[in-house]
């Protein structure tokens, strides 16, 4: 992901809405890709990725460039997006982090079982594993979007991919048995 | 290997690890699938946002900046609804609460406090608030019901100023013990303004400590009280500690552990607390910590809950708060004098000036606006060891414009070394603000001299030990040299703190904790001692422990986890 020009950022947190539109256009897609598997749902994914940048530009002020612009930027969206599962788990009263979401993406047959697998992780597991495998972002940069540890990054990821590995392995085996 | 960061060993590992070849075949057909994905497309949503951004935008930090954003806050009704929580106003509490400090001249409340300690066991109280800009504080709380034969757990504390009356039972270690036992009233006199020593509990009026450094909280239903809109935020009493030694200070209250759950209401105009509960985590550990102290805390149910029932902040008479006699009397020192033009002028109106006799005696200047506030210290013979006003001792090095200077690790003070003076630049501001008086006072900072408990001197010498790279929910880590160990402080918001101890070393020495037991840390076995909050294991050839009182155990080893060899 490219990094914005400081001076950009100075202007949009200024006030210069022009500027704020170009920060808004240069991540819009990625955060809404990110937030719609982190969600489930393409619709709530566009109301929080507008939530997102609404926080984003609140916060501007205290950006002090100690991080990556992207890295702050996605860690707004996940704390946004945090928040929305929180208030989502609190009307329906399950648990949290074990709501599977059904998701009403048209993708093919093989795409929607693995969504349906993503969507089953725990919310930990499922951030740490988009900001990896679907963004693309080293280690290094996931532990400063979500606030933890490398370590425990690494560790996530791991698990994810072993639950995701076996969801589909199972999924295979069904599949050869009908 | 996947993500192109190869750990050492594991292709060697890999030529002959038929289970690990197929896991790295399964990810890497896993990462195919995902990567072929329909993302289907999304509009331009930027004429959206703009379209909901508020036509001000805060320029600075103080009044106009502050009233811009307060009326931000009240602006954002977008998301949430009416009564549902709102995740915007939550995650803009913290820079709020920073922000709109100044926007508090005076207060009156009244509120009432529950305590239960164990089905059958409550304790009820009435208390009263009143405030008024800078510095004058009147806090009683006054028991209404509770078990028989207890002492009774009354208490009062009235700053004023350069005065200050603090009165409540004899400290007894346990609530029905210490029967006849009088209890203490004691005057301070000669307080110096904002005093750390003898703190007014201004977290009450509003709960600067509680949020400097903090993060985005999660957000809880929006409700009313005492007829005002009030936002609701999940904390961790770790977090909120500020706030509830500032209630709880004086008195023999229950225990509060430091990783339950506060609610916390905020009046959604002013930020000002009008309403608390405290919850139990469900933890083993927590369970054996209310044991042994014979509290039966449920799961779903507040154990401490604080209400407000009325509060006026604008208008109304003026509020008088008079400190009375007391029993015994303390000097602390301070004297208001005429010390001529102050050094530097902060965007506030100054509000007390005087000498204070301490070890060295020190100018001391104070400037106010509402709760807000910023103290300039300056000692002439302050000769060491240890940097002048620093009695927490974590701070890091920083450079500025004129020469070197040292800032507490949760940003609320910057101290100078300079070749003639000692100055202490403290306040409840955002750093950004202390930093820039200080950088108005252009005072030439020196490094502290070597043997001096904040020297860096000589810290990276010998390191051969781990280190901690950024920790989420941490300030920047401090390290320092004690003999042979290094030590690393990690402080967060509010009380949340850790230290991380390395020395070289084989093996743990005998626990202190009877309820020490073993953990799994980092691949070997270590040990958590509970009462301690501690956590040590050792690994090549080193002795690391990481102790918090604030953290839990999971916690911790986050911590642990993240630790590297440089």
């Amino acid at each position: 992901m490219e990094e914005p020009e400081p001076a950009l950022i100075r202007a949009a947190a200024a006030g210069d809405q022009k500027a704020f539109a170009e920060l808004v256009r240069a991540y819009q897609a990625q955060v809404w890709r990110f937030l719609r598997h982190l969600l489930g749902d393409p619709a709530l994914a566009e109301d929080v990725t507008q939530e997102t940048f609404i926080r984003v530009f609140l916060k501007l002020r205290t950006f002090h460039f100690r991080s990556k612009f992207s890295t702050w930027v996605f860690s707004v969206a996940r704390n946004a997006g945090i928040d929305a599962i929180r208030s989502r788990n609190r009307r329906s009263r399950l648990a949290e982090g074990l709501v599977p979401l059904i998701p009403t993406s048209g993708s093919p047959d093989r795409g929607l079982e693995l969504e349906l697998a993503i969507a089953a992780l725990s919310p930990k597991l499922r951030e740490a594993f988009l900001l990896v495998e679907v963004m693309g972002m080293r280690y290094r940069e996931v532990a400063g979007v979500l606030k933890v540890p490398e370590g425990t990054v690494k560790s996530r990821v791991f698990h994810a991919r072993s639950h995701l590995i076996s969801w589909l392995r199972a999924d295979i085996e069904d599949a050869d048995e009908m | 290997m996947v993500d192109g960061e190869v750990a050492p060993g594991v292709d060697v590992h890999l030529e002959s690890c038929a289970d690990c070849q197929q896991f790295l075949a399964d990810v890497e057909q896993l990462r195919r699938a995902v990567r072929i994905e329909s993302v289907g497309s999304l509009p331009d949503l930027a004429p959206r946002i703009l379209a909901r951004l508020p036509r001000s935008r805060p320029s600075g930090w103080l009044a106009p900046a502050a009233g811009a954003l307060v009326g931000l806050v009240i602006g954002l009704l977008v998301t949430g609804g009416w009564t549902g929580p709102n995740p915007t106003l939550a995650a803009t509490v913290p820079e709020s609460v920073m922000a709109g400090q100044a926007q508090v001249d005076r207060l009156v409340g009244r509120f009432q406090v529950v305590e239960r300690i164990r089905p059958g066991v409550t304790r009820t109280y009435q208390g009263e608030l009143a405030f008024r800009s800078p510095e004058s504080v009147s806090l009683t709380v006054t028991q209404s019901s509770g078990p028989p034969g207890w002492l009774e757990n009354s208490t009062l504390l009235i700053v004023d100023d350069d005065e200050a009356l603090a009165a409540g039972p004899f400290p007894c270690p346990s609530f029905d013990g210490c029967a006849g036992a009088d209890p203490f009233r004691k005057l301070t006199v000669g307080r110096d303004p904002f005093s750390i020593v003898t703190p007014a509990p201004l977290d009450l009026v509003v709960p600067v400590d509680v949020f400097r450094n903090s993060d985005e909280p999660p957000a809880l239903p929006i409700r009313v009280i005492a007829g005002r809109e009030v936002i609701g935020v999940e904390l961790t009493a770790g977090q909120t500690r500020p706030l509830l030694d500032a209630l709880f200070g004086l008195g023999n209250w229950r225990d509060i552990h430091d990783t339950d759950v506060v609610d916390l209401w905020l009046d959604r105009e002013y930020l000002i607390p009008l309403g608390l509960a405290v919850v139990a985590v469900q933890s083993d550990d927590r369970a054996v910590w209310s044991a042994r102290r014979g509290y039966v805390d449920p799961a779903s149910s507040p154990y401490l809950e604080l209400t407000y029932h009325d509060v006026s902040f604008a208008g109304g008479p003026e509020i008088k708060i008079e400190v009375g006699a007391g029993e015994t009397t303390v000097d602390a020192g301070y004297r208001p004098a005429e010390l001529g033009e102050a050094p530097v002028s902060p965007d506030m109106p100054m509000v007390a000036a005087g000498r204070l006799e301490g070890v060295v005696p020190a100018d001391v200047w104070a400037w106010s606006d509402g709760r807000a506030w910023i103290r300039l210290d300056r000692a002439a013979s302050w000769e060491g060891p240890g940097l002048f006003g620093n009695l927490e001792g974590v701070v890091t090095p920083v450079t500025l414009p004129h020469g070197t200077g040292y800032r507490a690790a949760d940003g609320s003070a910057i101290y100078i070394h300079a070749a003639d003076q000692d100055l202490v630049i403290s306040g409840s501001v955002d750093y950004e603000v202390l930093l820039e008086v200080t950088e108005a006072l252009a005072v030439p900072g020196q490094p502290v001299p070597a043997d001096w408990p904040e020297s860096t001197a000589g810290l990276t010498e010998g390191v051969d030990l781990f280190v901690a790279t950024d920790l989420g929910g941490f300030t920047p880590p401090i390290a320092k040299k004690v003999g042979e160990a290094l030590v690393i402080d990690l402080v967060g918001s509010g009380s949340r703190a850790a230290r991380i101890t390395q020395q070289p070393g084989g093996f743990l020495r005998p626990p202190f904790d009877p309820d020490a037991r073993a953990v799994a840390v980092r691949g070997t076995v270590g040990r958590f001692s509970p009462s301690l909050g501690l956590l040590e294991w050792a690994e090549a050839g080193v002795v690391i422990s990481v102790a918090s009182e604030q953290l839990s155990l999971a916690e911790l080893i986050d911590i642990a986890d993240a630790l590297e060899r440089p």
